[in-house]
């Protein structure tokens, strides 16, 4: 099917905005998200069982707080934060807006990737730590967040790319970004051009794997005598977050895809 | 006072100075008097020390009284350590002792306040420990280093950066901590590994940068958990030997767990042997060595020596005795054996024989089978009972 001038020139206006807008309101969601939930993942680990600040009634009463806006979908929590955002931004309409339920969203979300990730430094070094005569603060600042830097970052990679998944939704409240022009193009007016993109940028994804157009396993990197952080995890952090940049637009137009042949029930 | 001995005095005190860098002084929020008198206290306790004066009453460094700890499970309450008492001296290497399950761990654990003891008291320079407030516990966890079975290095951090963490939390400057760190993997023997990461280190590389971190903040006394079980024969030797010249060099306190005999053999100078909870034997290694009185000492001692083959330890004929003989320092110049053939003409074969040679002293050990009439061989059995360290019949 030939492209005409105009559907040619409708994508060069909707599109590049369109990205704009949703890079915002992920990256803006994930900002405020991280804000409010590393603190939270942070004080669910050390109130655990067994843990630095042992705090049965306070860790059990956060752990049933995330839970339930962890299982609230996310369609009911953006109508039923209306009042809230409103209150917070003046409006509830808008990219800006949409920002406000994305975040209360993604912050239980990132607290129970952070309580994970925390979760699985060992022990022995929290004791060692206690041992050395270091406050609360101290451990959780230089040994907890440190050591499971790794596995933080590999888990804000899943949280961008849920995130990414519910910002198709903020069309509902007048987001914008890419999943309304998916909804509203590509669907709602049968635009194939706009459905093109989209393919576009999945093939580009399987290729990307199939081809091994990724960063390739850095070699041991040398160390110079006195760096300070570590290799080991500097170059884990380099691949994870390089992984995050190049999958972002694509993982988006993928989840977007699908919208159209499955519209009248969103996900989530 | 005259004045060749204020001028020795005040070189003491200023050797002390170097000895602990002023950063000793920011630590928590109390008050300069307080740290001034205690920074008096441990003066005039290193200058005892130092001139050797009043050697037999010098006060425990570390005193724990009737400690009891109870685990609540859901299977019922688990008595870990019940009544358990021992005092360990400034400046000793002491060992203690026990099978897995006897309470090591646990002990060390409520040394440190990791874990709050149910019951019982610890004293650390005379100050209870149970009492101490957080901003006090901190200090006192300062001036005890730790080191672990598992090393528990920071994997984010490079040998420098271990090092260096307990400085930080003290609240050490950068140059300071610098100055330090260098210091430290000089006196353990690692200057050029400060850059690499403790996945590249051999098991007894990691132990040394565990000593190091636990030297940093100029503790008083330390505490091994272990400290050499992961650790192959030879490179146990050489944490051992480094313990020890770390305990010679800078007159540290070491209280050391452990379940090998070896370890106790080669470096301690005092022991306490723990069974179920409590402390069924102590007392200088060489004692113990020579003259152990309970089961558990006993069947410890003989994870050390070679087995005896079996069928020697089959019931021997009519008119033999199977014997255990030790002998402690001197006793070992005298011909014991010869006298008491030649004096109640009874028959001795030598079966086995070894040396201990341990930290203060050399303990020999004799296993012998004497044969001859039975009134002669009762003579001959209270004379060694009387010229040995111990004497003990394996199979009546």
């Amino acid at each position: 099917m030939p492209l005409t001038g105009e559907e040619w020139r409708l994508a060069a206006q909707i599109l590049p905005d369109g990205l704009l807008k949703t890079l915002y309101m992920v990256f803006g969601s994930l900002f405020v998200g991280t804000l409010v939930g590393l603190p939270l993942g942070v004080v669910l680990t050390i109130t655990g069982p067994g843990h630095l600040k042992e705090q049965g009634v306070l860790h059990k009463t956060l752990g049933a707080a995330v839970n339930l806006f962890r299982s609230f979908p996310f369609a009911v929590l953006i109508i039923a934060l209306i009042p809230f955002t409103r209150f917070l931004i003046g409006t509830s309409l808008g990219t800006t807006a949409s920002i406000v339920p994305l975040s209360v969203a993604a912050a239980p979300f990132i607290a129970r990737v952070v309580e994970g990730a925390l979760n699985e430094v060992d022990r022995g070094m929290i004791d060692a730590a206690v041992v050395m005569g270091s406050t609360t603060l101290q451990i959780v600042s230089k040994v907890l967040l440190p050591e499971a830097l790794p596995v933080l970052i590999g888990g804000m990679t899943l949280a961008l790319v849920s995130l990414i998944g519910y910002s198709a939704l903020a069309g509902l409240v007048g987001g914008g970004g890419l999943g309304q022009i998916a909804i509203q193009y590509g669907y709602q007016r049968f635009n194939t051009f706009i459905m093109l993109f989209c393919s576009c940028g999945a093939a580009l994804r399987i290729l990307k794997g199939r081809f091994g157009w990724r960063q390739r396993p850095s070699p041991m990197p040398k160390c110079s005598p006195r760096s300070k952080e570590t290799s080991k995890s500097k170059a884990s952090i380099c691949r994870s977050l390089s992984w995050m940049i190049t999958s972002f637009p694509t993982a988006s137009c993928s989840k977007k895809r699908s919208t159209p042949t499955s519209s009248s029930t969103f996900p989530s | 006072m005259n004045s060749k001995i204020g001028f020795r005095l005040e070189r003491k005190l200023s050797r002390f100075d170097d000895r602990r860098p002023p950063h000793i002084f920011h630590v928590g929020r109390t008050s300069v008097v307080k740290q001034l008198a205690a920074c008096f206290r441990r003066s005039f306790r290193t200058i005892l020390r130092q001139e050797g004066i009043f050697e037999g009453f010098m006060p425990y460094l570390l005193e724990v009284k009737e400690l009891g700890k109870r685990f609540r499970t859901p299977e019922g309450e688990i008595e870990a350590l019940s009544k358990l008492s021992l005092s360990v001296k400034e400046g000793a290497i002491f060992g203690i002792i026990g099978l897995s399950g006897a309470g090591k761990s646990t002990l060390i654990r409520c040394l440190t306040h990791l874990d709050i003891p149910t019951s019982g008291k610890i004293f650390f320079a005379d100050e209870e420990v149970g009492a101490m407030g957080k901003e006090r516990l901190r200090a006192y966890r300062k001036e005890v280093g730790m080191i672990f079975q598992q090393f528990n290095l920071l994997s984010s951090r490079d040998v420098f950066g271990n090092v260096s963490f307990p400085l930080e939390i003290a609240g050490v400057p950068e140059e300071g901590r610098r100055r330090r760190v260098e210091e430290l993997l000089e006196l353990v023997g690692l200057r050029a590994k400060g850059w690499a990461h403790p996945s590249q280190l051999s098991g007894g590389e990691k132990q040394r940068v565990g000593i190091a971190r636990a030297l940093a903040n100029y503790p008083r006394m330390l505490l091994s958990d272990e400290a050499t079980s992961s650790l192959d024969p030879k490179t146990t030797r050489e944490i051992l030997s480094l313990l020890k010249s770390l305990n010679h060099k800078l007159k540290l306190t070491i209280l050391l767990i452990t379940h090998e005999m070896d370890v106790v053999k080669q470096i301690c100078s005092h022991v306490a042997v723990l069974g179920e909870g409590r402390v069924v034997e102590s007392g200088p290694v060489a004692d113990l060595f020579s003259d152990p009185k309970h089961p558990l000492t006993k069947s410890l001692l003989l994870q050390t020596h070679h087995e005896l083959p079996s069928h020697i330890l089959k019931a021997p004929s009519e008119g033999r005795k199977l014997l255990r003989l030790s002998f402690k320092g001197e006793q070992a110049k005298t011909p014991v054996i010869s006298t008491m053939i030649r004096t109640f003409s009874v028959e001795a074969n030598i079966l086995m024989g070894w040396v201990d040679a341990l930290a203060a002293t050399i303990v020999g050990t004799l296993i012998i089978e004497i044969s001859g009439e039975s009134a002669k061989l009762q003579e001959a059995l209270e004379y060694l009972k009387e010229n040995t360290t111990h004497c003990e019949e394996l199979c009546p």
